[in-house]
């Protein structure tokens, strides 16, 4: 089974930290008591609502960094 | 009851173009359909820009598009946990379904209990997680015919002889198509759905004068409900742990479900995964769109039938607010919407049937074309089950067992993402686990008598239940198996880690024509 390890770890760890970034979109979200609250209102709609609305877009980012700086490793990987 | 013929005639239309699609969805990109991989998994060749439908139009469901405005229009800002859920879960999609992709790819998976057996060489324990699967999934079909039913009671007419009529259709072009089908008919049902919100977020404020209008409106009704009934825009502290549990909670049940697996499996590579994890979100931008719509019906005064109660806010709305024609197409929208769901959570539950149970127990040797007709069948069986529930069962009651199937689907955490990880997971600790995390989100439920998903366990108020099961399923499995590696029977992956990782060029072939290794009896036991 050991002769069978994958050929290219060092390809893969490249970018790797970038993983961290995802715990990002947890911590602005999983802690309602920091954002649920009125004001400021954004042309009347709560703070607390826009505000999750505006993470949809920020997640994204979020994920769309950690890809594009994780994928020169995977681009050898992800052959199809 | 009075029958709107304009509203009915554009929803036959419209059904009637998706019923033509569904068949020539056989045509598509053509292979063999006598073959689970293709009638099931359409071959894993689905690019970014057809899984994105697909699993935009799995994973939210009309059932969802009823229920989360539903939830906003009974209880207010609570009902907007579908918002942090549907974000947080794809940071998650893009750590973990890459590696289960890949393997299951590699051996010639089509199920996440396919997974199971193999890695832990236990056809028993993916016996449990295709039963969790197949039971967390059957009332889930129901659940789209419900999201049907409230259009068409709405439309006036006898929703029983319409409601077999769509499921003979549906019945029949996935039994013909398999899951190029739905993911045909995604394509028209996402774009009549973005059509409807978009103009239903824009048009239905401009008829109640605007955003400040509306909240300043719920604010008022609310204000003027005892406090136990309010419906707060902003969330109140006492239900802080309550949304944070359940948004967290939904988010690590979902890419667990067998229909959302399936789509999971379906797509070509793992690039096409990860760049869904970031183009996916849009659906949660319309889903949180969809939401406000609820606050738009207290705003708008609302009052739904009897019948369906706050699930009818929607669809009362609509009526309300949109000229007939285009209530037609909404309504039309829903019901296509269900369809596609319906479609590929029969066909997942039915490959767990083909695979984990009939092939398993009942017969081991049989051919490729027997498989695949084994879940063609298991399919059909599967949606007239689901149909009959619906209609002998209370509709309120088949939302409870929704409910309680995310509690029971979480606990299949450890043996299908952890797993992917840990390699010294211990399979008795893993049964255990499962079955303890089962067994408290029961209980929890049982206390609560199926109403919600919340329980006070003592600590930190009211929490989602199924967060605390899969908190004791992972604190039985890290001991359990600590313990096993102490007494040196440590658990090990019976798949080598190479197969975690593509091949090497030249030695897979592009489509299922790989013999699926969990034909061929497993080394060792078994269980």
């Amino acid at each position: 089974m050991a002769m069978s390890m994958p050929p290219t770890p060092t390809v893969r760890r490249r970018g790797r930290w970038a993983l961290v970034l995802l715990v990002i979109p947890f911590v602005a979200l999983l802690g309602p008591g920091w954002y649920a609250k009125a004001e400021p209102r954004l042309s009347g709609i709560p703070f607390f609502i826009w505000y999750q609305f505006l993470w949809v877009f920020l997640g994204v980012v979020v994920t769309g960094v950690v890809y594009a700086l994780n994928r020169r490793g995977e681009d050898e990987e992800d052959r199809p | 009851m009075t029958t709107h013929w304009d509203e009915l005639g554009i929803f036959i239309g419209l059904g009637g173009l998706v019923t033509v699609i569904g068949f020539f969805a056989a045509r598509w990109r053509r292979a063999d359909l006598n073959h689970l991989e293709e009638w099931g998994l359409a071959g894993r060749t689905f690019g970014t820009v057809i899984t994105w439908f697909l699993l935009g139009g799995d994973l939210y469901t009309a059932y969802t598009f009823v229920a989360v405005p539903g939830l906003v229009y009974g209880s207010g800002s609570f009902g907007l946990f579908a918002l942090p859920y549907t974000i947080i879960v794809y940071p998650l999609v893009f750590l973990t379904m890459p590696r289960l992709w890949q393997v299951a790819r590699n051996r010639g998976y089509v199920t996440g209990s396919d997974y199971v057996r193999e890695r832990f060489d236990s056809r028993l324990f993916a016996l449990c997680i295709a039963i969790t699967g197949i039971v967390a999934t059957m009332p889930y079909i129901a659940l789209q015919i419900f999201g049907i039913k409230v259009v068409l009671a709405n439309m006036g007419i006898s929703p029983e002889v319409a409601l077999i009529i769509a499921f003979v259709v549906l019945a029949a072009f996935t039994y013909v198509s398999g899951l190029r089908a739905p993911a045909l008919i995604a394509l028209v049902k996402d774009t009549l759905i973005w059509a409807v919100v978009l103009v239903a977020i824009i048009y239905i404020p401009y008829k109640l004068g605007g955003f400040g209008a509306i909240f300043h409106r719920v604010e008022q009704v609310s204000a003027a409900l005892p406090k136990a009934k309010a419906k707060p825009d902003v969330l109140q502290p006492t239900l802080f742990n309550g949304y944070a549990t359940i948004a967290l909670g939904s988010a690590l049940a979902l890419f667990l479900y067998p229909h959302a697996l399936t789509g999971v499996f379906s797509s070509a590579s793992q690039k096409v995964l990860k760049r869904n994890a970031s183009f996916l979100p849009a659906y949660s931008f319309m889903l949180g769109m969809i939401g406000l719509l609820g606050f738009m019906a207290i705003a708008a005064g609302v009052k739904p039938t009897k019948a369906f109660g706050n699930n009818g806010a929607i669809a009362d709305l609509f009526q309300t607010m949109f000229p007939t024609w285009f209530t037609g197409v909404a309504f039309a929208a829903i019901a296509i919407g269900a369809l596609v769901p319906a479609a590929v959570m029969s066909i997942a539950a039915a490959n767990l049937f083909s695979r984990n149970v009939w092939r398993e127990f009942v017969q081991p040797r049989m051919s490729m074309a027997r498989e695949a007709t084994i879940s063609k069948v298991a399919s059909l069986v599967v949606k007239i089950g689901a149909l009959a529930f619906i209609l002998a069962v209370p509709t309120t009651d088949i939302i409870y067992f929704q409910t309680a199937g995310g509690v029971w689907m979480i606990n299949a955490l450890p043996a299908l993402v952890i797993a992917l990880y840990v390699k010294r997971l211990d399979k008795w600790s893993m049964v255990a686990g499962w079955a303890a995390g089962v067994g408290l989100g029961t209980y929890a439920l049982v206390k609560v008598q199926f109403a919600t998903s919340l329980y006070d366990f003592g600590f930190g108020g009211k929490v989602y239940i199924g967060l605390a099961a899969i908190i004791l399923n992972l604190i039985v499995v890290s001991l359990g198996s600590v313990v096993a590696a102490l007494l040196g029977g440590a658990g090990r992956d019976r798949i080598p880690e190479a197969e975690y990782h593509p091949h090497r060029a030249g030695d897979v072939s592009l489509t299922g024509t790989r013999q699926a290794p969990v034909t061929q009896p497993a080394p060792g036991t078994g269980v």
